[in-house]
């Protein structure tokens, strides 16, 4: 499925095709550069399927329309793609005859200079409907300061959308808090503090790490898709690709773990553990914290020079 | 000048005495629809106040509360069908209770389309079932009232997120077979005058 965002020279190619057989949009006629908008996959039932594109191609086209923000011209375009005061079936000629008639233009004027803005415009509210479907990479949410309090509508998918902000803060909340303590644990190891301090923070940082985990499993089972497939419409609900560990993986280096280690860790998390929770639910895995802790301690290999991209 | 004359059920203008000839005859149904933000809750008491019959609380509130309640936490992926459902009972409830004359709908079946595919969900039978038996004769949709931009050109998660919900819920009344007709970000007074001009009803503003 295409990623990439068309250019708008090869939108307004396809959708001058869309018009010269006009609304409704049929697979025959839909050039694959318009199928592949995000605004388009996202609203189709089936975003696999030709039909279903076309069907939400449409639907994105019919709005467009119906939203068109030049009065003027907001009849001329809609006959101009085949809706009233035009009629679905009629071929180019008529229609745009109904669309200069409405716009006050004669009809070749309309064809020469009227016609390819309103399509350009068109083309460039489909550009940037596909915008607003844009899916982000799993990055932290930008912040900036509120200049007034944010209330939440009443509503259901107010709540949930609400909601969803919140659990992703609170995931990126937890890899950055892993990213401090495993900062610090290196920072305290090459000023060769106390081992006893450093071996303090780099607990810490194992706590920090099964709240992580745990945070980001509980978002990814709440909030993602259970494709495998990258979901064009998840946007910012999806981690992509990324799983719980490439997640937590973004706050640096932590000691390999078996799954049945990491698993027991995370029990060890579970229910936001305070630090002392964590360790008393750990009592007993002597092991587990040798394997955490050696880790961090023993000497760390010197990096390979980065070789310059040729 | 601008002044509103508020009809009252039973009173005598012109607003009461088309909703009384309405009433006489069958149902005439209309959806106000849109995302969060888009001013909904304003119109439905716009429309309230003016005596026009109006489904007044959305029903999906209650039964997501309730949901929530009973669930003891966040709806999750398995869940979110079993709300949907509910709420598409609810809302056949409204629609086949209603008999006579004209009523509005605060949001109507189709806005499932919006909810299931939000969540990346499919939309299920029962919601196609009954977007086809039950027709509403015309769909307002308020556009957001939020461009969600501050001066920063800082656009919220949040409100990508509610825009996005708007446009899916819009899709889904195309896939159900409706032109919706779009109505833009005015005061409620404002929105209500579109929609009586559009339904060929009396306004309730007037300029002198």
């Amino acid at each position: 499925m295409p990623r990439k965002s068309p250019l708008s020279g090869e939108v307004l190619a396809a959708l001058h095709r869309v018009l010269r057989r006009g609304l409704p949009a049929t697979p025959q006629a839909v050039d694959p550069v318009l199928l592949g908008l995000r605004g388009v996959l996202a609203r189709a039932v089936d975003p696999a399927d030709d039909g279903s594109r076309t069907a939400a191609l449409d639907g994105v086209l019919r709005g467009v329309l119906a939203r068109f923000p030049d009065v003027r011209y907001a009849v001329a375009a809609r006959a101009l793609f085949g809706l009233p005061p035009a009629e679905a079936g009629q071929n180019l000629t008529a229609r745009r005859d109904v669309a200069a008639a409405a716009a006050g233009h004669e009809v070749h004027h309309f064809r020469k200079r009227i016609e390819p803005r309103l399509v350009e415009h068109v083309a460039w509210a489909l550009l940037a409907d596909a915008d607003r479907f844009t899916r982000s990479r799993v990055m932290a949410p930008r912040l900036a300061p509120a200049g007034e309090r944010q209330a939440v509508p009443a509503d259901p998918f107010a709540w949930e959308v609400t909601e969803h902000e919140e659990a992703l803060v609170r995931v990126w909340s937890a890899v950055y808090a892993l990213r401090a303590e495993l900062l610090a644990v290196e920072r305290l190891v090459s000023l060769d503090v106390d081992r006893g301090q450093i071996i303090n923070r780099i607990v810490t940082a194992a706590w920090r790490w099964a709240l992580a985990s745990t945070t980001i499993t509980a978002y990814i089972a709440a909030f993602t898709t259970p494709d495998t497939e990258p979901d064009p419409i998840a946007g910012d609900r999806s981690t992509g690709d990324q799983g719980q560990a490439e997640l937590v993986a973004l706050a640096g280096w932590t000691p390999p773990m078996t799954a049945s280690e990491q698993a027991r860790l995370c029990a060890a998390a579970a229910g936001d553990a305070t630090r002392g929770e964590f360790i008393a639910a750990l009592h007993d895995e002597v092991e587990l914290g040798n394997t955490w802790i050696t880790a961090f301690l023993t000497p760390a290999k010197p990096q390979p020079a980065r070789q310059e991209a040729s | 000048m601008t002044t509103t004359n508020r009809a009252k059920p039973g009173g005598t203008s012109a607003l009461t005495a088309a909703l009384d000839a309405a009433s006489a005859g069958g149902p005439r149904r209309y959806v106000i629809t849109g995302g969060p933000s888009s001013g909904k809750d304003d119109l439905i008491e716009a429309i309230l106040a003016a005596g026009i019959p109006c489904m007044e609380a959305e029903p999906g509130r209650e039964i997501y509360r309730k949901h929530r309640e009973r669930l003891g936490r966040h709806l999750l992926r398995e869940d979110r069908h079993e709300y949907s459902l509910e709420v598409l009972q609810a809302f056949i409830s409204e629609y086949s209770a209603h008999k006579r004359g004209i009523r509005f709908y605060n949001r109507g079946i189709p806005d499932g389309y919006g909810w299931e595919r939000f969540f990346g969900l499919g939309p299920t039978p029962q919601l196609e079932e009954a977007s086809r038996l039950y027709r509403y004769d015309t769909i307002f949709v308020l556009d957001p009232l939020d461009t969600f931009e501050d001066p920063d050109d800082i656009v919220w998660a949040k409100d990508r997120e509610i825009r996005r919900v708007h446009e899916l819920i819009v899709q889904g009344y195309y896939d159900a077979g409706y032109e919706p007709v779009f109505i833009a970000p005015d005061s409620a007074a404002g929105r209500l005058d579109f929609i009586c001009t559009n339904l060929r009803l009396p306004k309730l503003t007037r300029d002198r």
